[in-house]
């Protein structure tokens, strides 16, 4: 009955192949054969033979505009965008004319930057490139943060290159440096690059980066002990502090800011430290200690003790303890008692 | 010990554990050196501690004094079940300005002529300069310390302390037994009858 089954089963598979080879049939040249047995296909393009004039390629000519364009060197930002980036101080916080980042984290990151500026009196100017690109050469970013950023909200400007943080570099309203050392600077920056360099997603790099600089600004703040309105007031002179002279306490308060997120890690863990001393402490104060219990053999008629020890004599300062070693008479020693 | 009686006397004497018959100590230093005495005693209860003070002349007679005092003392402040066995006793004579320590047979085995005699130096610089309190102090800590070490010493290993007590000639015996009590191992017997 089975094979009977499969008898049937084989027929009709056969029979739909054959019927399909009949609808599919394999292509055949025009005249039905080949014209040349030599010829390989696609041969043509590799001769320097002129093309047949069926199949020859018609490229389009460059229009007046793209021929009057001047070329682009590849990784150098292009004409158009400069002026955007660098003709005006920025509107914006986030400033990415090329559109480099999407759109959803254009907007995620220019209200991050919206809510640090309205919470710190030190703006945060984040400027986008790609990562291959060159800012040109006639820009130069220290002039670029000058011209822009002298006058109102003291800022910190960040060249960022999306992709590639370690190209990053960034610098502060002329009013700043002088109140922040190079160091501190530095330290800013590295802090916020470390944190980028914890992802491998640019969006996401340019996103730690941009919370740890905030972070960073907002402790800068802290360590010039200057609020919102004193910073913004042209009027007030911010205090210029020299590298060597701010070194040693920038360095302690540093660490002391460190620090203040793990305060209260760091205060249970004294706790508990001191918890665990003093239990020590108080066990090993009370701490008795047993000795095994041996009989001994009286000695020299003693009832009770005969375990001669030392003698020593402070009569004399000039017979110090060194001197006194070994005094002890023979008839006492307990090897010769017995 | 009949010599000593014949020159100290054969009767039980009865003194506090501190007893300063030169009046070396005032009420303030001694109130000093009974705490020190009274920490030592609780930090070993099985032993206590006595200091004696008495111009006697001779740091010879000093010895032998220390070693008759302990014998014949009957101590007040320490109770009956401690027996004088377990005693410490650190006798000092201003006269011929020398310290001298005894010990009762329980300390025998732990203690020995060059504990006591570290003891007795830390406290020579202080009775050098006339500090008798505080030497005596200095000399109590020190002792704690020694016995803290011996008494972690005979916790580990017991034996060591009972090979000091046991007289040369019955080490032997020790070996004997060992090697009496020694199984050889089954392989070995196997080879032995093959």
């Amino acid at each position: 009955m089975i094979s009977t089954i499969f008898k049937i089963a084989a027929v009709s598979l056969f029979v739909s192949l054959a019927v399909r080879a009949d609808e599919d049939a394999m292509p055949a040249w025009p005249e039905g054969a080949p014209p040349d047995p030599d010829w390989i296909a696609g041969s043509i393009l590799l001769s320097d033979d002129p093309l047949p004039e069926d199949g020859a390629l018609i490229a389009e000519e460059p229009t007046a505009e793209e021929l009057a364009e001047p070329q682009t060197p590849p990784g150098m930002i292009h004409q158009k965008y400069l002026t955007a980036y660098f003709g005006e101080r920025p509107k914006s916080f986030l400033v990415d004319p090329q559109g480099l980042l999407s759109e959803a984290d254009q907007r995620s990151r220019e209200a991050f930057l919206s809510y640090h500026a309205a919470d710190s009196a030190i703006d945060l100017f984040v400027y986008i490139f790609g990562q291959d690109q060159q800012i040109p050469d006639d820009v130069r970013e220290e002039e670029i943060t000058e011209r822009f950023f002298t006058e109102g909200k003291p800022a910190v400007v960040v060249f960022y290159y999306l992709g590639m943080p370690q190209r990053t570099t960034f610098y502060i309203s002329p009013r700043l440096t002088g109140a922040v050392s190079y160091a501190e600077q530095r330290r800013a920056f590295e802090s916020a690059l470390m944190m980028a360099f914890q992802t491998v997603d640019p969006a996401k790099q340019l996103e730690a980066f941009m919370l740890q600089m905030s972070i960073r600004v907002y402790w800068i703040e802290q360590l010039l002990g200057i609020g919102e309105k004193q910073i913004s007031d042209p009027s007030i002179t911010m205090p210029v502090v020299s590298p060597a002279k701010v070194a040693k306490p920038n360095f302690i308060k540093t660490q002391i800011a460190l620090l203040v997120p793990y305060l209260w890690q760091i205060a249970a863990a004294v706790v508990v430290l001191i918890a665990c001393s003093g239990a020590i402490y108080w066990r090993r104060a009370r701490m008795t200690f047993c000795f095994p219990e041996f009989e001994v053999e009286p000695r020299l008629g003693g009832a009770h003790a005969a375990g001669i020890g030392a003698v020593i004599s402070f009569s004399n300062r000039a017979q110090p303890p060194a001197s006194q070693r070994n005094q002890v008479p023979d008839y006492l020693r307990r090897s010769l008692s017995r | 010990m009949t010599d000593l009686d014949s020159r100290y006397g054969d009767e039980d004497v009865q003194l506090s554990c501190l007893t300063d018959r030169s009046g070396l100590l005032r009420n303030a230093e001694r109130d000093r050196v009974k705490a020190a005495m009274s920490c030592f005693n609780k930090r070993f209860p099985q032993f206590f501690l006595a200091i004696h003070t008495s111009s006697l002349g001779e740091i010879s007679q000093l010895r032998q004094f220390g070693f008759w005092l302990l014998n014949h003392a009957a101590f007040e402040d320490v109770s009956i079940e401690q027996p004088n066995e377990a005693g410490i006793l650190l006798t000092l004579d201003p006269e011929s300005r020398a310290a001298g320590v005894v010990f009762g047979y329980k300390l025998d085995p732990f203690l020995d002529e060059e504990d006591t005699f570290e003891c007795l130096s830390r406290a020579h610089a202080y009775w050098l300069e006339g500090r008798y309190a505080d030497g005596m102090i200095k000399f109590t800590q020190h002792l704690e310390s020694v016995l803290k070490k011996r008494c972690e010493h005979a916790r580990r290993d017991p034996e060591y302390f009972l090979r000091k007590l046991m007289p040369a000639g019955k080490m032997g015996d020790i070996v004997k037994r060992i090697r009496e009590g020694h199984q050889p191992s089954t392989k070995l017997l196997e080879k032995i009858e093959k």
